[in-house]
């Protein structure tokens, strides 16, 4: 593919209850520790919820997820290195799927929608930037990570911030709580006894660049990525797995690459039964059934628009590190498709990762991660 | 610009316009009740119309008009839609919200719908379109940024069609424009470089 502009990605960041930062999350990940913990009335409609919250003293505002997205920013920013990056054409998408909702109990509508909210965060980077939100549910990440790495690779910008963002809220638990999705336990992503969700909160960022130069420490790179839609059901997850396998196989595609190369699958992994079924479908029919593969909910809880950006950014510590991450929670692997998935943590040095996502209203994402 | 437009449709103050032509008017309706009968002259049988929420209503009821205009046939893959919208789910965000305040029981089907993509999911089903889905927030609708958009989905190889724009729905305020775009002559496709 002469004359394509490559894109390098690094300066990956979390603000997560489970670490401040990504290197704190990364090694409390691999000590088995998770966010995840019981909370006694959390809000007021809802007495017990298994989730990851950030203890309310750490921050100091109304508006915790502004604190917490703006850390992971500043994270991110301080591991790159600046010459004439700064004025050169820079994009900062916010990927979210409810950003500040507290303000809408409030009647504060302007402040609850996203847009706000990543104006705000928007005013504290050090360059000017095009400032965009992506808001497609659980692919939100992904989907915006994919958008920005398409315009670098259009020659449309040069540098790009991707944050992701969610905040626990009891909008939200209160809904999930009304589809008898979450467990009320430590959730168990691809085990046979698998019976929910948790929630969680986290801000992810990373930095998307066509200049490897920018990043203090050796970027890996983004090879292709592509979203599609089960065209099947808004709430269901695809029984066959039908959008999931086409989104991995555009995504091989643009990457260049055969399902035979990859070596990692990063996957969503939510655990619902049927999610996660659906997962071990399309994977296997791209013959990645023997891969070994993990699902990071277990550390951080489902954290929806953050989800795919947490995830990503653990998976390239994991290929920085040479440590693939156990599926906390799943004990024994039980869905009717089988998997390769990991129940301990394994040392090994991965040179192409898939990371893929779904979400409600039958998105799916999947991108393509290499390391020289 | 790499993309040219096939057929658009606009949805506002009770009048359907189709490539710039009046095709449905009903000025004194309500919102809910325009949305209802706006979509009998398609004569689509469909019944889940009548289950989505109004934001899922108007811009499915847009891309109908829009698609029973244009009188084409798209493989399963090739149809990019990208939406832009202002407020969200706003609307069904209040209802649900409303139930929590009244410490009321929340509805699974108010829930499902406090995500704006959702509408993208409601028209892949109708259409059976697997394409790539985006949707982006921004406080107004500007036609050239998201032609801009579209270019990029159909110019980077991943879409041959591009179906979207403007959809934006609170209480009684609504807007949509929609617009089917191709590519405009010879283009490069991702494999063929």
């Amino acid at each position: 593919m002469a004359g394509k502009i490559s894109v390098f990605l690094g300066a990956e960041n979390i603000i997560s209850p489970l670490g401040w930062g990504v290197q704190e999350t990364f090694s409390n990940a691999m000590n088995g520790k998770t966010g995840l913990r019981e909370l006694e009335q959390p809000f007021p409609g809802i007495k017990n919820l298994f989730a990851a919250k950030f203890d309310d003293t750490s921050f100091s505002t109304d508006s915790p997820i502004e604190e917490f997205a703006g850390e992971s920013c500043r994270g991110s920013i301080e591991d790159l290195q600046f010459e004439h990056q700064l004025d050169e054409r820079w994009l900062f998408m916010f990927s979210t799927t409810k950003g500040d909702i507290d303000y809408l109990k409030e009647g504060e509508l302007a402040r609850a929608n996203p847009h706000h909210l990543m104006q705000q965060l928007q005013k504290e980077l050090p360059f000017e930037s095009q400032g965009k939100v992506i808001s497609c549910a659980c692919i939100s990440g992904l989907a915006a990570l994919i958008y920005a790495a398409d315009k670098i690779a259009a020659d449309q910008v040069d540098h790009a911030l991707v944050l992701g963002a969610d905040s626990l809220s009891e909008f939200t638990s209160l809904g999930f709580e009304s589809f008898f999705a979450l467990d009320s336990e430590q959730c168990k992503p691809f085990d046979k006894q698998r019976k929910g969700l948790n929630l969680g909160e986290a801000a992810a960022s990373l930095v998307l660049s066509k200049d490897p130069t920018i990043f203090k420490t050796t970027p890996l790179q983004y090879l292709g990525g592509a979203t599609s839609n089960d065209a099947n059901h808004i709430s269901g997850p695809s029984r066959t797995g039908e959008g999931l396998c086409r989104a991995v196989s555009k995504a091989l595609k643009y990457s260049g690459k055969s399902a035979d190369q990859i070596q990692f699958v990063s996957a969503h992994g939510t655990a619902t039964l049927f999610n996660d079924e659906m997962e071990a479908k399309a994977f296997t029919r791209h013959g990645l059934q023997n891969i070994p593969l993990n699902s990071l909910k277990g550390y951080f809880g489902h954290t929806l628009g953050a989800s795919s950006l947490v995830e990503v950014a653990m998976t390239m510590q994991s290929m920085r590190q040479n440590v693939l991450l156990k599926t906390k929670g799943c004990e024994a692997p039980g869905t009717e498709t089988a998997l390769n998935v990991l129940t301990e943590n394994l040392e090994t040095e991965i040179g192409l990762a898939l990371k893929t996502a779904s979400g409600f209203g039958g998105c799916n994402a999947a991108i393509l991660i290499e390391k020289q | 610009m790499a993309i040219q437009e096939i057929s658009s449709c606009s949805i506002e103050n009770g009048v359907v316009t189709v490539n710039g032509e009046s095709v449905y008017a009903a000025v004194d309706e309500s919102f809910s009740e325009f949305l209802k009968s706006a979509f009998k002259p398609l004569e689509t049988s469909y019944p889940k119309y009548y289950k989505m929420d109004r934001l899922c209503q108007l811009a499915f009821l847009g891309a109908e008009y829009l698609l029973n205009a244009s009188n084409f046939s798209f493989k399963e893959d090739e149809v990019a839609l990208c939406f832009f919208n202002g407020l969200s789910s706003l609307d069904s965000d209040a209802k649900h919200q409303q139930l929590i305040n009244e410490e009321a029981k929340v509805s699974p089907a108010i829930f499902v719908y406090t995500l704006p993509n959702i509408m993208m999911g409601e028209i892949a089903i109708k259409n059976k379109w697997y394409g790539e889905n985006l949707l982006m927030l921004r406080p107004d609708f500007n036609f050239e940024e998201w032609a801009l958009e579209a270019d990029l989905l159909i110019s980077s190889g991943k879409a041959n069609y591009c179906l979207g724009g403007w959809v934006d729905v609170y209480q009684d305020h609504y807007q949509l424009k929609l617009y089917l775009v191709k590519a405009a002559g010879i283009k490069m496709n991702l494999d063929s470089i």
